[in-house]
């Protein structure tokens, strides 16, 4: 089971019902500062040979996702083993998943603190299936289903594409960072639409919790010990010379 | 037992040590939760991250009035802790031996601070800049810079705090525990240590202040 998502933004006219259905369906409050999914319009070119891009912007679910990697508490997580999830009674809001991601897309605008992002509706999905952007999408740009067949859509709606003069069309994220469980048909090169053309979680941020926070209570761990051992023959040294000095 | 007693440390170096350290302490727990996940319960609501800027404003801004109002102390001791000679490997090879089997036979004389000391307020100082500058970029640029300098930012300012705690361990437990240290924690509490303790622990920095006396 690799339940995945496609977005194809040559479909997208930016009308945000997307947006509007994942703040009703997650509850979340109206306004910018938490946003699980937003649409971005992007202008390229120079006047007048420009042109617009939108793009529905949300968390990718990452195969090998930085920010599970890097959470120091652990909240952030992949309950079903594909979509990654932040829990937000874990989370403390150090920041760390956001200074991490490639994609830049955890945020913090809840006044309590916690890492905001899109839980691919995990404990809220439309009958049971599909992510509430999904359901609302009035032109069938986001499509959700098996990994497998998604790519091989993206495929022909890139080859559709470029028979039509995209010449830049592409998907993206088929093996980006172990594969991307939210993939896009785009209409140019990924930079055009916002999206880092080769995105990379780096050594440091994979240290985190394989070797920084080992080390650190290890290093803690063995500091207490080897005091405590010290004031135990210290101690009895003390008392030693004192009973001498009499 | 009367005891002659000699200043230790003033009263600004007294207020300098223990606003830093209220600082330090409060950051060094809140910073704690993130390599203990178990405490995280501590941090709801997201008040650990307020306690932390709090502190960290405080952190900074104690050593920059340190240096603006007590320049010279400042200066001298930072030059203090940066001048290391044979004398201080003397004191790193003999210091088990006295820490553990009270045998001071071997330990040479000691001036203000000894080499241990010295060790800590190098390593404060370096990570107390480090923590500075990282933990500023991380609060005040994480929209303006690049993801790849944040995580560097994230993972210097944890190697930091590793080093700063452990070396904070050790600091409380000789300050305070350790069985032989028994004035330490008053020299920085009323400023004084008895002239006994200063000739024995820090025999050449109290030959210099029991000449400047007699001056």
């Amino acid at each position: 089971m690799s339940k995945a998502t496609l977005i194809n933004t040559d479909l997208c006219l930016g009308c945000n019902a997307c947006t509007v259905e994942c703040k009703r369906n997650n509850d979340l409050p109206v306004g910018q500062s938490i946003s699980w999914t937003r649409i971005d319009e992007l202008e390229t070119g120079t006047f007048p040979d420009t042109k617009t891009y939108f793009i529905k912007q949300s968390c990718k679910h990452c195969t090998e996702a930085a920010c599970v990697e890097v959470c120091p508490m652990g909240a952030a997580s992949k309950p079903d083993g594909v979509h990654v999830v932040i829990n937000q009674e874990e989370c403390i809001g150090c920041g760390y998943c956001a200074m991490s991601c490639p994609f830049g897309t955890p945020h913090f605008g809840d006044p309590k603190g916690a890492s905001q992002k899109c839980s691919y509706c995990y404990s809220t999905k439309i009958d049971g299936e599909s992510p509430a952007c999904e359901t609302a999408c009035p032109f069938g740009a986001i499509i959700s289903g098996e990994r497998d067949e998604l790519v091989e859509e993206g495929r022909k709606q890139v080859a559709a594409l470029q028979a039509k003069g995209f010449s830049n069309a592409n998907l993206y994220g088929e093996n980006a960072l172990g594969g991307l469980n939210v993939l896009y048909v785009l209409a140019d090169s990924s930079p055009a639409y916002g999206l880092p053309e080769n995105p990379k979680v780096s050594t440091v941020v994979n240290a985190w919790q394989k070797v920084i926070q080992p080390a650190g209570l290890v290093l803690g761990g063995a500091a207490i010990v080897g005091l405590g051992v010290n004031y135990i023959v210290a101690r009895a040294n003390t008392i030693k010379a004192g009973k001498k000095e009499k | 037992m009367t005891h002659h007693e000699v200043e230790k440390y003033s009263k600004a170096a007294r207020i300098f040590h223990w606003t830093h350290t209220t600082a330090f302490v409060l950051l060094f727990l809140t910073g704690l939760i993130l390599f203990i996940p178990g405490l995280g319960f501590l941090a709801e609501g997201g008040i650990t991250r307020i306690i932390h800027r709090v502190a960290a404003a405080v952190f900074v801004i104690i050593p920059l009035f340190n240096i603006v109002f007590r320049w010279k102390a400042t200066w001298s001791g930072i030059g203090e802790a940066f001048t290391w000679s044979r004398r201080d490997v003397g004191w790193l090879k003999a210091a088990p031996r006295f820490y553990f089997l009270n045998d001071e036979s071997t330990m040479p004389p000691q001036g203000s601070m000894n080499s241990g000391q010295k060790m800590w307020a190098l390593i404060a100082i370096v990570v107390g800049i480090v923590f500075a500058i990282t933990g500023g970029i991380m609060w005040f640029s994480a929209e303006t810079m690049s993801a790849g300098t944040l995580q560097w930012m994230v993972f210097l300012h944890d190697i930091a705090f590793i080093l700063a705690g452990t070396f904070l361990l050790i600091h409380i437990y000789l300050a305070v525990v350790h069985p032989l240290m028994t004035e330490s924690w008053s020299a920085m509490v009323s400023g004084k240590i008895s002239a006994e303790y200063a000739k024995k622990h820090h025999s050449r920095w109290y030959e210099g202040v029991s000449r400047a006396q007699k001056d």
